[in-house]
């Protein structure tokens, strides 16, 4: 079941409405959290419908109003019941108190009944969280006369549908470019009692993001009009800039797209010189210091000219570079500092007042490069004298070349005329004298020829009369030996026939031993004695029968 | 006696054989085996000294007939 309750410019739906919820928000309904119902814009169509509604799903008019006073004015802020009660104190009755959800409750509906649609709300951004698509930030107001931390705060919330709608809106780099902390924004709000803490909550519906840059803008005025009162706002821009300027100090965030489009540039361009980097943070609080630092510390190191960029960003991003103190660091810089932070639209202080702004870092490095432009011309110049020259030079001396050729041609032609002349002369020379020296080893060749002839003819005879006196010699010893060697087999042989016992015994004669032993005398035997001789043909044995000296 | 006797050996072997039958105790037997063997010995030499008087003649023969033909010879000696 589901209620309405008719205020003066809203009616309010209750109940069990949750099922319900499209229905409601077809109806234009927008859901109050703080309350936990639904706001519809007070129209009798609008009424017509919800009554409609109410009689179908069951419900009606409100019986006792949420909030019966707020409609008409903010006085009654606690229940009748509890102002009798306050009325019968004099009775010594306890009082009856509400508890802090009561109370709570009563103080949505008073705000809610306060604030029934969403209001403009000026304030600086504060403790800026973002949790997932959601965020959370507090909007703060200095008092000039108060300490900081005396400042009024409330706490806002961006949910992700509003802020998906505020991207699609004005773009999501604009959004974030304005809420940042300590930017001044103008939001439309939604009030209500964030009953957990008892504190006021804001919703925030719609960001006014020219609001922000309008302030940021008047702020840039009034530093530059002060500027230009002291005559700072021309001071660097005055600067010599040095005719060859080879030490750049580069002031930028480091690994950022500008520092190495600056540095790609200069290295396309053919700068010459040195590039002294100085990495600083260019957004965010630390900037102010990173920058005026920096150039302190580029100056120190003997730079010719500064750049100080980065890669653009929203008015907020740049915001940094229109402050005082980089402003008057700028004006003060003893050396010319190229600028070059906004792009097209983005012309910060910094970039006012420098010698020279550029929109993009490679144009800053256009510029640098730009520089030796005249050097260039006058080294292209120079070389353009020098080419002309030195081909004058090389014609005389090529001119000079020539005669020398030719007079080094006729000197060496007569030279080598003579030397050949000369040379035919020894030819000549060498080859009579070749030729009588030739000659004369002939005839001596000849006369030893014939020597040695005579001498080997001479020699040869004499050998071969020797060789032939040898042969008959050796023939003739031959023989001679031969001879002797068979007279010494003739004389052998005669021994042999001498000792030759075979004739003896044909004749009959024999040899007597005894026992193997030779009988030469009758002494040497016995009588009875059996004695052995041998005839031609074989042995006889012989007994001794008596001895007869002769 | 084997072909590789020298003619040395042959002839120390006749003068030993001669030197044994000369002995007066020497059995006549052994006496009459040395002397044929004396025999067959000098035969032997007798041969050995014809075979070589033969190849004697034939070398001598041979060198006088290249001293009898010079220029024959002159012309195969040349390279």
């Amino acid at each position: 079941m589901i209620y309405y309750e008719c205020l003066e410019h809203a009616i309010i739906i209750s109940g069990k409405t949750y099922l319900h919820r499209e229905a409601l928000k077809a109806l234009g309904a927008r859901f109050l959290g703080g309350t936990k119902t639904w706001q519809l814009p007070k129209d009798p169509e609008v009424l017509t419908k919800i009554q409609a509604l109410c009689k179908e799903l069951g419900g009606g008019p409100l019986a006792t109003p949420l909030f019966p006073a707020i409609d008409t004015d903010l006085s009654p802020l606690v229940p009748e019941s509890a102002m009798l009660e306050e009325a019968d104190t004099s009775r010594a009755s306890p009082p009856t108190a509400l508890t802090l959800s009561q109370l709570l409750q009563q103080l949505s509906g008073v705000v809610h009944a306060a604030f029934p649609y969403p209001v403009w709300v000026t304030g600086e951004v504060q403790n800026l969280n973002m949790r997932g698509e959601s965020l959370y930030l507090t909007l703060a107001e200095q008092d000039p006369t108060r300490h900081i931390s005396q400042a009024l705060t409330v706490n806002a919330t961006l949910w992700p549908s509003v802020y998906q709608s505020l991207c699609r809106q004005h773009g999501k780099e604009a959004l974030h470019g304005v809420l940042q902390d300590g930017m001044q924004i103008l939001c439309r709000c939604e009030v209500s009692l964030y009953k957990g803490r008892g504190a006021i909550s804001l919703s925030i519906l719609e960001v006014d993001l020219s609001f922000t840059k309008g302030k940021l803008a008047l702020e840039r005025e009034k530093l530059l009009k002060e500027l230009r009162s002291q005559g700072l706002d021309r001071a660097n821009k005055v600067r010599a800039l040095a005719r060859i300027p080879l030490r750049i100090g580069l002031l930028t965030a480091e690994g950022s797209r500008a520092a190495s489009d600056f540095l790609h540039q200069l290295e396309e361009g053919g700068f010459p010189g040195t590039v002294l980097f100085l990495p600083v943070p260019m957004q965010g609080e630390k900037t102010v210091v990173g920058v005026t630092r920096g150039i302190d510390q580029l100056v120190a190191a003997g730079c010719d000219l500064l750049i100080l960029t980065r890669g653009g960003g929203s008015a907020a991003d740049l915001r940094w570079f229109d402050g005082k103190e980089i402003a008057y660091k700028i004006a003060n810089c003893p050396i010319p500092l190229v600028a070059a932070i906004g792009h097209h639209d983005d012309v910060c202080v910094a970039e006012e007042i420098c010698f020279l702004r550029m929109k993009t870092p490679t144009a800053a490095a256009d510029f640098v490069v730009a520089c030796f432009q005249p050097v260039w011309m006058r080294i292209a110049e120079c070389g353009e004298q020098l080419l002309l020259r030195t081909e004058r030079r090389l014609q005389q001396c090529n001119h000079q070349l020539v005669l020398l050729q030719q007079t080094f041609r006729q000197t060496w032609q007569e030279a080598l005329r003579r030397t050949m002349l000369r040379l035919q002369q020894l030819q000549r020379d060498l080859l009579q004298g070749f030729l009588g020296e030739v000659f004369r080893l002939d005839r001596i060749f000849l006369r030893l020829e014939a020597t040695l002839s005579l001498a080997a003819f001479t020699g040869l005879h004499r050998r071969e009369d020797a060789l032939r006196s040898t042969s008959a010699t050796l023939w003739e010893r031959f023989q001679g030996s031969c001879e002797g060697h068979l007279r010494k087999v003739d004389q052998l042989e005669k021994g042999l026939i001498g000792c030759d016992p075979t004739p003896w015994c044909a004749k009959g004669w024999t040899k007597l031993t005894l026992a193997g032993k030779t009988l030469r005398s009758i002494q040497d035997v016995e009588t009875g004695d059996v004695l052995t001789a041998r005839l031609l043909d074989g042995h006889i044995h012989v007994q001794v029968l008596r001895k007869e000296s002769r | 006696m084997s072909e590789s006797v020298t003619y040395r050996h042959m002839l120390e072997k006749v003068e030993s054989l001669l030197t044994e039958v000369s002995a007066s105790d020497v059995d006549l037997d052994a006496m009459v085996g040395k002397v044929e063997e004396g025999y067959r010995v000098i035969r032997q030499m007798r041969e050995r000294l014809l075979e070589t008087k033969g190849k004697i003649e034939k070398l001598r023969l041979e060198f006088e007939d290249v001293e009898a033909t010079p220029e024959k010879n002159a012309s195969t000696r040349e390279p």
